[in-house]
């Protein structure tokens, strides 16, 4: 084997070898500022994960409303400016009769004399008798529609900060919508959608 | 291209290969995710969408705050462990012992705290699980048992690592299931903190708040592969949704005692079925 044939093996081996631990470490790496980050808990909803250039990926997140919750999406900066939105979103679910299960039971049945008291043997036990009933299970299956309505864009932020931070007065489902910019398919980076919340007691230091 | 630069390419990426595995993998799960459209629901599920639920953790935190006393008879007994033998039911009740963990852990037991970690740190290992409860956890974990503080973040991080290295490695099918006996747990531990029934607690409110979390389960469980067992264990969920969309008819009350009852024993059911 010649030397640029060796050259040629080592750099795919580490090409391998450097793409496939970095997609295990897009969770263990921190890709904004630490003053965006705050004193906010990620580690309950953050989501990770390798895309490229022109990708969009939605977060469906649940928050509650005694916390005050931030939300901030960053990633590799080969990646380009990552935007996002916020949707607020609420299914209007409908159930509708899947099917029905039909079985068969054996049930035990106390044994009861003309006057409705239950009747006993020669030895003074409740005769009891089994008796076949049909159970109808009724197995339903719900049919969701979902409505977004927008609540926050990075792009038009009038608080200038990079993030959205909020106390709900009720509890909500969110979707974060993270936004690539286009450039060249071949980059394959990182991006973060960091879900933090913070409760006022229980744990100093809630990070 | 001569054989001996064949040869070595083969060894080089067998190599690359043998380091980068994390850990030693005895499940058999598969990693195909097959996300089906089902015909009667309306809504696209787009294929780079994901489903999140709070963290166990974040319950129990609000528990705490609002005064509930830990029970230990309530929990998933760790002499249950030899019961699990299947792939399935080791993820459920990893995510069980992981939610009765976090209980244990943010309402300040070591004891307890000790005993469930040693009992997802057992199904960790034998679903060939290592990010998240390996040997430098435990000693973690062994080192700092008589500090709160300390037990708190490790069982956190413990928990966001396992979780998001299991999405990472394609095993979204054991995730999905650890997550749902998480949930399950968790609302089961949520409905034995409330004492006398009342629409006004604000656990019973945030009880009524997990139908939200229910709903992300679904989207996650509809994205399981397309089975019996995983179709049965969807309609136990979507029945009970069904029993939280009782609750839309209500005008006057955010839940009647009834509703609550009725989704209590659905709850409770289902975790029977974990469990056994």
């Amino acid at each position: 084997m010649n030397k640029r044939s060796l050259t040629l093996f080592f750099a795919l081996g580490i090409f391998l070898l450097a793409t496939s631990t970095y997609s295990q470490n897009c969770s263990k790496t921190r890709f904004c500022t630490q003053e965006s980050y705050g004193d906010f808990d990620y580690k309950s909803q953050t989501r990770s994960a390798m895309l490229s250039p022109g990708d969009t990926v939605r977060t469906n997140v649940v928050v509650y409303d005694d916390q005050t919750t931030r939300i901030l999406v960053c990633g590799d900066s080969k990646l380009g400016n990552i935007k996002f939105k916020i949707f607020e979103t609420k299914n209007e679910n409908k159930k509708y009769v899947k099917r029905i299960d039909v079985k068969e039971e054996e049930v035990e049945e106390v044994m009861k004399d003309e006057k409705g008291n239950p009747k006993k043997d020669a030895f003074g036990d409740v005769m009891k008798d089994y008796k076949k009933i049909t159970r109808n299970d009724t197995i339903w299956g719900i049919k969701a529609n979902s409505r977004e309505v927008e609540v926050y864009d990075s792009q038009n932020n009038p608080t200038g900060k990079n993030y959205w931070q909020k106390k709900e007065t009720m509890a909500k489902r969110l979707v974060v919508e993270a936004i690539l910019p286009e450039g060249d398919d071949d980059v394959v980076g990182c991006v973060s959608v960091y879900v933090g919340f913070k409760i006022e007691s229980v744990k100093d230091g809630f990070k | 291209m001569n054989r001996n630069f064949l040869s070595s390419l083969l060894l080089l990426f067998v190599a690359v290969i043998m380091v980068t595995s994390c850990g030693n993998e005895t499940t058999t799960t598969t990693n195909t995710d097959t996300i089906v459209k089902d015909t009667v629901q309306d809504m696209t599920m787009e294929t780079n969408t994901s489903y999140r639920l709070p963290s166990p953790i974040e319950l129990y935190a609000f528990l705490k705050n609002n005064k509930a006393k830990y029970d230990k008879d309530i929990l998933n007994s760790v002499d249950n462990l030899s019961k699990y033998f299947s792939v399935r039911s080791k993820a459920l009740n990893f995510g069980i012992y992981a939610s009765d963990l976090a209980y244990s852990t943010v309402f300040e037991e070591p004891q307890k705290t000790f005993f469930y970690y040693k009992a997802v740190k057992q199904l960790a290992d034998e679903m060939g699980l290592t990010e998240g409860f390996d040997q430098s956890i435990t000693k973690r974990i062994n080192d700092n048992i008589n500090n709160t503080d300390s037990l708190y973040r490790i069982t956190s991080d413990a928990y966001f690592v396992a979780t998001s290295h299991l999405e990472e490695k394609g095993k979204k099918d054991l995730l999905n299931l650890i997550i749902a006996g998480g949930w399950v747990e968790s609302i089961h531990i949520a409905y034995n903190s409330v004492g006398k029934f009342s629409a006004d607690s604000k656990i019973v409110k945030r009880i009524v708040d997990q139908r939200l979390l229910l709903e992300n389960l679904v989207e996650l469980l509809r994205s399981l592969p397309q089975n019996a067992e995983n179709q049965a264990l969807i309609e136990k969920f979507e029945d009970l949704q069904v029993a939280y969309m009782d609750l839309d008819s209500n005008a006057n009350v955010l839940i009647t005692e009834a509703q609550y009852n009725k989704i209590k024993q659905k709850v409770q059911n289902i975790r029977n079925e974990f469990i056994k």
